[in-house]
């Protein structure tokens, strides 16, 4: 099977911590892989490589059979993401970003048209096209990147906890519809999650803590690794009980995640 | 769109990244030019800056004091200083719109899609200039108001002046926050720089008669020779006596500069503020 993303020992360094640590892995071509592990582990700081927007400090990595480092704008043409953080521009419609996006990324005008009208009613936004952004919803908000993010037909699509903070028919459906993407279109996903039961439709899932792969393997494999019968038990077995990144302070966490960024954005 | 491995000759890729280049420009200025256009009451508010340099100070100036040159009222004079004081402003602010996408989270979006760095960046300072330009525009109507005789000619001659202006200003300002992370820094950034080179540049004084450190720092200033050039623009159209329009220019080793030297030193000034923008911006 052919590789959609290969990190060959990877690493991500800033003066006093490393954000991740030498990690190696495949993901293939259609396969739905979840990415997983407690807050600072070292998820977005991944993502954010994988997706050029970050530079690693060593290791190799490629995306849709482009060399991140060197043909970024291959692998750039190539993904799309959804980012932890809205990152819809407020002032604009949800068209006008769609329209924004649609022209970045090079689309045909009847081509953006009719993939536009086609995801806005598959994620029920069809009516709010033409309202501005800052009066959306964060569920609303959502919908409509994911609609941007698969807009261009990515082979690869990045989705860094893209539920987090929705309601549970929010998130519904959205699962339904990526899952049906997926089967459909043969993309590939690259999840990054809190909530575990969202791990257990995965082809495979890496547990990573501390900037290290603690276990890779099928849903199944690692609930029988870890003798446990849920991914959210597996998880709380490889991580540790310990609540040590909890335990931080709001701030400290907010730091650490803009350092975990590279003190970007 | 480039696709790799698709067989074409030299020059088409050539034409096609060309293409693809100019309509990331564009289309990161429209996306500036909507958002102008959406917070245009904003926008208005901000109107009442130049109302009160030039009908309050202006007109109150005018009235005590007078400058060495028969037929110039001190009005005149400040017209085109404070066209170009608010396009300065408007212009350096406007980039602080880098900082904003960078807060809100759009940047990302912008800067992990296939447009080139150079393009957001080109795309960002014409934005932020297309809005200071258009800003500024209605202080010429302001200046009819208050008695000048603005002509159409003046207003086509000092068109091209204030889009160079509002170029430079708007790259200088992509320069400055390209390396920065935070809004605040940046507004306080903006404020210390804005009103130095403001009030060395001859919008609010002539540039005659100067101490020696203060007629040095402001012939450093290229918005000095701008400024001038503006004023040169105004007078000349005002009908204003020939020997007006060049006496209250700087002085350079006994001589006014010519319109020439004044037009070049603004086109270098905006070149090099937008080649060094579009490399911090990469860099960033």
């Amino acid at each position: 099977m052919n590789l959609a993303i290969k990190a060959e020992k990877l690493t991500k360094k800033y003066k006093d911590f490393i954000a991740v640590n030498q990690i190696s892995f495949e993901v293939f071509e259609g396969e739905f892989f979840g990415f997983v592990g407690p807050n600072g582990a070292g998820k977005s700081t991944t993502i954010s490589m994988l997706s050029t927007i970050l530079e690693p400090t060593s290791g190799k990595i490629s995306v849709a059979g482009f060399d991140v480092l060197k043909q970024k704008n291959q692998v750039r043409n190539s993904i799309g993401i959804i980012f932890q953080e809205t990152s819809l521009d407020i002032d604009l419609t949800a068209l006008e970003n769609l329209w924004f996006h649609a022209k970045i990324y090079g689309l045909e005008k009847k081509l953006f048209e009719s993939r536009a009208h086609e995801l806005l009613k598959l994620v029920q936004m069809s009516e709010r096209k033409d309202s501005l952004v800052r009066t959306f919803s964060g569920g609303m908000k959502r919908r409509i990147e994911i609609v941007r993010g698969l807009l261009h037909h990515p082979k690869v699509l990045f989705l860094d906890e893209p539920t987090i903070g929705l309601d549970p028919q929010t998130r519904s459906l959205i699962w339904k519809y990526l899952n049906d993407l997926q089967k459909r279109e043969a993309i590939t996903i690259f999840l990054t999650t809190h909530y575990l039961p969202e791990t257990e439709n995965c082809n495979r899932v890496a547990i990573i803590n501390q900037g290290e792969i603690l276990a890779l393997g099928t849903p199944s494999e690692l609930k029988k690794k870890y003798k446990q019968d849920s991914m959210d038990k597996v998880f709380i077995e490889a991580t540790g009980h310990g609540i040590a990144d909890e335990e931080l302070s709001d701030d400290d966490q907010a730091r650490m995640r803009f350092k975990q960024r590279g003190g970007r954005f | 769109m480039i696709r790799p491995g698709c067989v074409s000759n030299k020059g088409e890729v050539v034409s096609n990244f060309m293409q693809k280049f100019f309509s990331d420009v564009y289309i990161i200025w429209s996306r500036e030019l909507i958002r102008f256009w959406r917070n245009k009451v904003r926008v208005l508010s901000g109107f009442s800056f130049p109302i009160l340099w030039l009908a309050v100070f202006g007109t109150g100036l005018s009235a005590s004091l007078s400058l060495p040159v028969p037929g110039v009222k001190f009005i005149d004079f400040l017209f085109p200083g404070v066209i170009s004081q608010y396009t300065i402003f408007i212009a350096m602010f406007g980039a602080i719109s880098i900082l904003q996408d960078r807060e809100f989270g759009f940047l990302k979006e912008i800067l992990v899609s296939p447009a080139s760095r150079t393009a957001i960046a080109l795309g960002k300072i014409l934005g932020g200039a297309s809005s200071a330009f258009l800003q500024a525009l209605p202080i010429i109507i302001l200046g009819a108001l208050m008695g000048i005789s603005v002509s159409l000619l003046m207003l086509l001659a000092l068109i091209p002046a204030m889009i160079l202006l509002a170029i430079a200003l708007s790259a200088l300002g992509v320069a400055i926050v390209s390396p920065m992370k935070s809004l605040d820094a940046g507004q306080y950034i903006f404020q210390f720089i804005t009103f130095p080179i403001t009030m060395l540049s001859g919008a609010f004084f002539p540039l005659r008669n100067l101490p020696l450190w203060l007629d040095i720092l402001t012939k450093i200033n290229p918005l000095s020779y701008t400024v001038d050039l503006m004023r040169r623009i105004v007078f000349t159209f005002a009908d204003m006596p020939p020997e007006a329009v060049t006496a209250l220019s700087p002085v350079i080793g006994g001589r006014v500069p010519s319109i020439a030297f004044e037009v070049v030193v603004t086109l270098a000034f905006c070149v090099a503020m937008t080649f060094i923008a579009s490399l911090a911006f990469r860099k960033s």
